[in-house]
């Protein structure tokens, strides 16, 4: 098995490509490899044997190695190296993106509110404004995304606990009603503005739990993905 | 009879996969092996060299490939299922008549009895 991930390896390693292609082809080249070595030991043949007669009937890793190359869209091949292209969204790059996401939003809305101060103007303060509300409201829903998707995912301590969905829900229907209350004042409260603010507190996180358990599975997928990369790269050519 | 293999085989191999495909989907080595049974065990080819040649097909739309599914009966990684796709089966037509009209030709220029 180790002697057929090395040749497989040997071929894969160098080919320029997205690591989610990389992968593919070595988990498919080593199906393949392994049925040949399974049949030979079925037929009698010692385990090396049969090992060496796989690799042969596979051909030399070099040469494969240019083959496959030339398989690779020439697009992938110039931006394979990309950072955000080649880690297939693990956990660690899923919660680093989204904390530099949340900073980058921050530090944005904190210059061009700086900005806006030595501008003595009306669209000045209104700019600040709505920066503070943006502030205030988008980093909160992000994270109660984040948190519900890392519920499912198990992203926390590794451990999956699903029913903390209800909590984070809770926590964020409770969040858009003060929100709400403090936006319109508690004079403005009307009963569209009650009916309105209330039917958000419901439906946004009754959404964002949906849209959790869909990006859950990705994240999963991702990492399950990321592991079985790390394991090849792992192999000692 | 000698075998057919390497530098003979060079630019026949996606031909020889689209046929192999012609009636049901295959994974790799059922692919290889199809080959060689179709060549009467004469055609031999590295059977790593089947790979880059799928991988360019599916790029250019002559085959489309799935994960294996479901309970196979075999341990170990999985397998690919390449198909052939609507432009796959009028590629592997055009193939037939080029081939055809290549080997009458050929023997016409060497001299060979049909």
């Amino acid at each position: 098995m180790n002697d057929l991930m090395k040749h497989v390896e040997t071929a894969v390693r160098p080919v320029k490509a997205l690591p989610g292609r990389k992968l593919q082809m070595r988990e498919e080249m080593l199906a393949h490899l392994q049925q040949i070595a399974d049949a030979q030991a079925a037929g009698g043949i010692d385990s090396q044997t049969a090992t060496r007669t796989a690799i042969s009937r596979f051909g030399a890793a070099d040469e494969l190695a240019r083959k496959l190359q030339d398989s690779v869209p020439r697009r992938e091949i110039l931006f394979h190296w990309m950072p955000t292209l080649r880690v297939p969204g693990s956990m660690s790059f899923w919660t680093v993106t989204f904390w530099a996401s949340i900073l980058e939003l921050l530090l944005v809305a904190f210059l061009i509110g700086g900005m806006s101060l030595f501008l003595d103007s009306v669209l000045g303060r209104e700019v600040i404004a709505v920066l503070v509300l943006i502030a205030l409201i988008v980093p909160p829903i992000f994270l109660a995304l984040f948190a519900m998707t890392g519920a499912w995912a198990g992203i926390f301590r590794h451990r999956r606990a699903p029913r903390r969905i209800w909590v984070y829900g809770v926590a964020l229907a409770i969040y858009l009603t003060i929100g709400g209350i403090v936006l319109f004042g508690a004079e403005g409260m009307d009963v569209a503005r009650i009916v309105y603010t209330g039917l958000m507190s419901i439906a946004v996180p009754a959404v964002f739990s949906v849209a959790a358990k869909l990006m859950s599975t990705q994240v999963i997928a991702a990492d399950n993905q990321s592991l079985r990369i790390r394991q090849w790269q792992a192999i000692e050519l | 009879m000698s075998r057919i293999s390497g530098d003979k085989l060079r630019g026949h191999v996606e031909p020889l996969i689209l046929a192999a495909l012609e009636n049901s989907a295959a994974h790799g080595l059922e692919i290889v092996k199809r080959i060689e049974a179709a060549g009467s065990g004469v055609l031999e080819m590295k059977e790593g060299s089947l790979y880059p040649a799928l991988y360019r097909m599916e790029k250019a739309g002559l085959v489309k490939a799935e994960w294996e599914t479901g309970v196979t009966g075999r341990r170990g990684a999985r397998r690919r299922l390449y198909q052939l796709t609507g432009k796959g089966k009028r590629k592997l037509a055009s193939d037939r008549k080029q081939w055809k009209s290549f080997v009458s030709v050929m023997n016409l220029a060497m001299g060979v009895q049909a």
